[in-house]
């Protein structure tokens, strides 16, 4: 987040000035600002907030890291091999077209309530977007720069980490700032639907017992942390963006 | 010593366009040659008639039909042989856009030899073309005619029996191009590895080599073997001007357009 960024925020904070001035703190709906922060305090609550960060960004963080590894290794697989392409495709696609909520009863039935089910929907809803691009980066690759590395009879381990990965880069970091958002959502939502910790849980639980300015509080949270990791995304994709053009600039 | 030839090629048929529903295409076929040790021949044809077809089979990247013969020192050649590099015309797409000018040089020597015999091997390649005080540059910071040396350089720095160049300065200005012929004749005499030369251009063809093939016909073969037996050191000029000069470049432009 750089300073220029904050003329955008105007409208929302003037909202929420609008929003402090108007509303009435006994509304069951849109309880003031000034009483959400206190709200996540409440009824000795409170220690229960970092642990739930903690716990969603573990998940987002785990579901993202397994979903680009796997991403990138299917996509360079594809990519590099048309049979390979042909064969897995149409299943890809159907797996694709899949609403990651969808997926949560399944997941939960065959995983349980727990921690490695709520990974597995976000690598299933994260993967898609890093697979298409590493394909298509490594179909999109002059094939002269393969011809190179065959030529120059370099390794298979050596053509793909020192030619392709390199070459296919930011093909790769877009494909992770498409999922970074969505992996984000889903590690929210998988929370909310099974109520195993997190922020969407404690999101969940407060909307059950009637506690609106928590809900909104937690909201806020969920937002900041969004806003914290795109950021980070965003400076990682333009530091890989500059290293590939160069020092020209 | 070394009788044996470099290169040699027997019945060659070559086919291509293996993307789907495309019919497979026969464009060599019946191609038969020889190449010397320490030999500069040019392969000489219309565009699209096969000749980059037959450069691929010659470094490995691409499989001749069953039935053929092609042979690189004595052994058929099934993927790239070791001692053989080639040059692309494409220059841009064959460099690594992130490595510095030597990091690219030294790409084909890594995990192969010690980091100081590799560093040697780069110095000396980059003092033959020409890029010693450019080894740290980004490829995008140099002219066309750079970059084209340093991918040159690359290929020199595996110290290669054979070289094959695939029209690797069509894309060049006339006079960056008479600059690079004249370096490569350098190297040529330098090194004395055998050069297999693929060009559109007579002029380049006759000036470098020592022999012309020519390549004609749907498939093509072989049409004709012009000798040039203008003597070396060559130079732009005087060569250009001589009597030996004019009557291969006159032979090979009889072949190629009729009388």
């Amino acid at each position: 987040m750089s300073t220029r960024s904050l003329p955008g925020l105007l409208p929302l904070i003037a909202l929420l000035g609008l929003w402090q001035l108007l509303g009435s703190p006994d509304s069951p709906f849109f309880p003031a600002p000034s009483s959400w922060w206190p709200a996540l305090f409440t009824r000795g609550q409170g220690a229960k907030i970092v642990p739930a960060v903690l716990d969603t960004i573990r998940t987002f963080g785990l579901g993202l890291f397994i979903a680009t590894i796997l991403g990138v290794t299917l996509g360079i697989l594809i990519g590099v091999s048309r049979q390979v392409g042909r064969a897995v495709g149409p299943t890809f696609e159907f797996a694709r077209a899949l609403p990651p909520a969808a997926i949560v009863p399944v997941a939960t039935l065959l995983l349980g309530f727990d921690e490695p089910m709520k990974v597995v929907v976000v690598v299933l809803a994260a993967l898609w977007p890093i697979l298409l691009n590493t394909s298509s980066g490594v179909q999109e690759l002059p094939p002269t720069l393969l011809d190179t590395a065959r030529s120059l009879r370099l390794s298979r381990t050596r053509t793909v980490f020192r030619v392709l990965l390199p070459s296919v880069m930011p093909a790769i970091v877009l494909g992770i700032r498409v999922a970074t958002p969505i992996a984000l959502v889903i590690t929210l939502l998988v929370e909310y639907l099974t109520a195993v910790n997190g922020v969407g849980a404690l999101v969940g639980e407060a909307q059950r017992t009637f506690q609106p300015a928590r809900v909104y509080a937690l909201i806020v949270i969920a937002g900041l942390i969004s806003l914290i990791v795109n950021s980070l995304v965003r400076s990682v994709e333009d530091g890989v963006s500059r290293r590939r053009v160069g020092d020209r600039l | 010593m070394d009788n044996q030839p470099r290169y040699e090629c027997r019945k060659l048929r070559a086919e291509v366009g293996s993307r789907r529903g495309e019919p497979r295409r026969i464009v060599l076929d019946d191609v038969s040659f020889a190449v010397a040790p320490g030999e500069f021949v040019s392969i000489m044809g219309r565009s699209g008639v096969g000749k980059t077809t037959l450069l691929r089979i010659l470094a490995g990247l691409h499989e001749a039909s069953a039935g053929s013969a092609v042979r690189f020192n004595g052994e058929d050649v099934s993927g790239p042989p070791e001692g053989v590099s080639l040059v692309f015309q494409d220059y841009t797409s064959s460099l690594l856009p992130w490595r510095t000018v030597a990091k690219n040089v030294e790409l084909p020597l890594e995990g192969r030899l010690p980091i100081e015999e590799r560093r040697a091997r780069v110095a000396e390649a980059l003092e033959m073309v020409g890029l010693a005080d450019r080894a740290d540059a980004q490829p995008f910071e140099l002219s066309g005619g750079m970059q084209q040396r340093v991918q040159i350089a690359r290929a020199l720095a595996s110290r290669p029996v054979a070289l094959l160049m695939d029209e690797p300065f069509g894309a060049l200005d006339a006079l960056t191009k008479a600059d690079l012929e004249d370096q490569l004749l350098e190297i040529f005499a330098a090194t004395g590895t055998t050069v297999v030369f693929v060009t559109h251009d007579i002029e380049e063809a006759v000036y470098l080599s020592d022999r012309v093939l020519v390549l004609d016909g749907t498939p093509a073969k072989i049409v004709a073997e012009i000798p040039v037996s203008s003597p070396r050191p060559r130079t732009q000029m005087l060569t250009r001007e001589s009597t030996e000069f004019l009557e291969a470049r006159h032979r090979v432009h009889e072949v190629i357009f009729g009388t």
